[in-house]
């Protein structure tokens, strides 16, 4: 059985791992850390396999694997900062003491900011000047050099993007 | 019954991983999910009515919303709860945004509230770049790959020594796991991963047999060594002392073969049972002591040995290079070095993507 784990983990890194590296760098927004995010990935992968769990799209299954560490690796490193940096910035991440209320909100977070990441540069350029910058429409649209309608379609557009995907991961 | 090892592996026992990171490793995170997920959650607002609150938080928020928008909206959601939850689910999106940033350099999303940065911050991320890895490779360490329920079962470079109930001994080679049967009219194991040799105890009333992949061997009175970790579901069989019987089970029951002290017999996935050859008893049980003597073995099979050791993953890329021909002696405890090694002595290029994963190809 691991001979077959190494052989099909071993195809899905020929065809994709290049690919998959450059997906989780994004995901994350840190070069660095692509590859390890992938790594983790393919021992999510690995692991389903020798549970015998039948993974049926091997390539979409590599990437949602890969956007789960990506997930994951981000909250995780909240965490860290938590214990190393300042904790004024982290102040609006500790809701509350409850462990768990807390976990949920910061891997909630933490997915939030992988998707946004996952959208096209446009559309996430405008939610991010919109929201995280607080300019207005008007402004964002003479900024990107679009039209306002433009504007709201990828703002909308980024909050449906993340709206299906949380829900996704909460019903998993 | 349990297996012994696994459990007792620490959770982060990687050597060479980045110092200093503190872990929160992934087995906190796999309970937390579950326990959240044991919590009922109400069904989700419709997507149709989803889609409008999301496009009413949208023009609230363009910068050119009036009051009477607002007041729109409160009607809006009031109109039944599934619109309030609808509303809710989109203005908690909008707020949850309020807690991410983006890295100016990359222009990309991270999570934490705005604010100026900091040389501090980027020196401490630096150093925490391991965290995400430094779990991910103790899954690996744990030897998830391996079949949970063995009675016996080693990790990554562990080697195993134990006795039987009726006093045969077993050393178990790394990444190895061994099911025990015994009757009381025949003892029965079966190696379901990796590498073992036995000792076995006399005992003429009760046979001692090893299945493995597409063989069975029985024995009276030996010691002899099963190997079922190389390439294309391949078994080799090596006796050291006295006699074993080999059996394909796959093929009738005549179809065995009685292999003699100092022979090897390699079996095919199929059951085929190849020629014995004679072998030296020091090169092939070299592995008791950490090393790996290789005698003209192939270079896929020197690294399906060196896999169980090494904390990661390695790859050959290149089936150019697969069958290459290696006569080598090697370090089982030091597979870095030992790969090293390899890749002075044979026209191949070992790429490390990092502490994990190697690939070989062809130089």
């Amino acid at each position: 059985m691991a001979d077959n784990i190494h052989k099909w983990l071993g195809d899905l890194f020929r065809h994709y791992h290049t690919e998959v590296v450059r997906y989780a760098a994004r995901l994350v927004g840190d070069r660095e850390n692509g590859e390890e995010i992938v790594q983790s990935a393919y021992l999510r992968l690995a692991r389903r396999s020798a549970e015998g769990i039948a993974i049926e799209h091997p390539k979409a299954y590599l990437f949602t694997a890969a956007r789960n560490a990506a997930v994951d690796f981000t909250a995780r490193r909240t965490i860290e900062w938590t214990y190393r940096v300042d904790v004024e910035d982290l102040s609006a991440l500790a809701v509350t003491a409850d462990p768990i209320v807390a976990f949920e909100h910061r891997q909630r977070l933490a997915r939030l900011a992988v998707l946004l990441n996952e959208l096209p540069t446009a559309c996430r350029t405008a939610f991010v000047m919109n929201r995280m910058e607080g300019r207005t429409h008007k402004e964002v649209a003479h900024a990107l050099g679009i039209s306002v309608s433009m504007v709201e379609k990828h703002v909308t557009r980024a909050l449906m993007h993340c709206r299906d995907l949380m829900r996704e991961a909460d019903d998993n | 019954m349990r297996p012994t090892t696994t459990d007792k592996i620490p959770y982060c026992c990687i050597a060479g991983l980045r110092r200093n990171a503190v872990y929160i490793n992934d087995s906190t995170t796999e309970r937390l999910k579950r326990e959240l997920r044991m919590s009922p959650k109400p069904p989700y607002p419709s997507k149709v009515l989803s889609n409008e609150a999301l496009e009413w938080i949208v023009r609230l928020n363009s910068g050119a919303a009036h009051k009477r928008d607002r007041t729109a909206f409160a009607a809006w959601r009031a109109q039944s709860p599934e619109h309030e939850a609808a509303a809710a689910e989109a203005e908690g999106l909008w707020h949850d945004a309020e807690n991410l940033h983006v890295d100016p350099q990359s222009g990309l999303v991270r999570l934490g509230g705005r604010k100026k940065p900091r040389a501090s911050r980027r020196t401490v991320l630096r150093g925490l770049a391991g965290v995400g890895i430094g779990c991910a490779g103790a899954y690996w360490a744990s030897g998830v790959l391996r079949p949970m329920m063995a009675d016996h079962s080693t990790g990554v470079g562990q080697v195993g020594a134990f006795n039987l109930p009726d006093g045969t001994r077993v050393l178990l080679n790394a990444m190895s796991a061994l099911d025990i049967d015994y009757s009381p009219q025949r003892r029965r194991v079966a190696l379901l991963e990796g590498q073992a040799y036995f000792e076995v105890m006399r005992d003429i009333a009760r046979p001692f047999e090893v299945a493995a992949r597409g063989a069975t061997v029985t024995a009276l009175g030996t010691a002899f060594d099963i190997d079922s970790r190389l390439a294309s579901g391949r078994v080799s069989v090596f006796v050291a002392e006295n006699a074993v019987r080999v059996q394909s089970t796959f093929e009738r029951a005549s179809d065995s073969v009685t292999l003699s002290a100092g022979h090897r017999v390699l079996i095919s996935e199929t059951g085929r049972i190849g020629a014995a050859v004679a072998q030296d008893a020091a090169a092939a049980l070299a592995w008791r002591t950490g090393m790996l003597v290789a005698e003209g073995e192939t270079l896929e099979d020197v690294i399906a040995a060196l896999r169980t050791y090494y904390n990661g993953w390695i790859v050959i890329q290149d089936s150019s290079v697969r069958m290459l021909k290696v006569n080598a002696v090697l370090d089982l405890r030091t597979p870095q070095e030992s790969l090293d090694a390899l890749a002075a002595g044979l026209p191949i290029r070992v790429l490390r993507l990092s502490n994990l994963v190697a690939v070989i190809s062809a130089a």
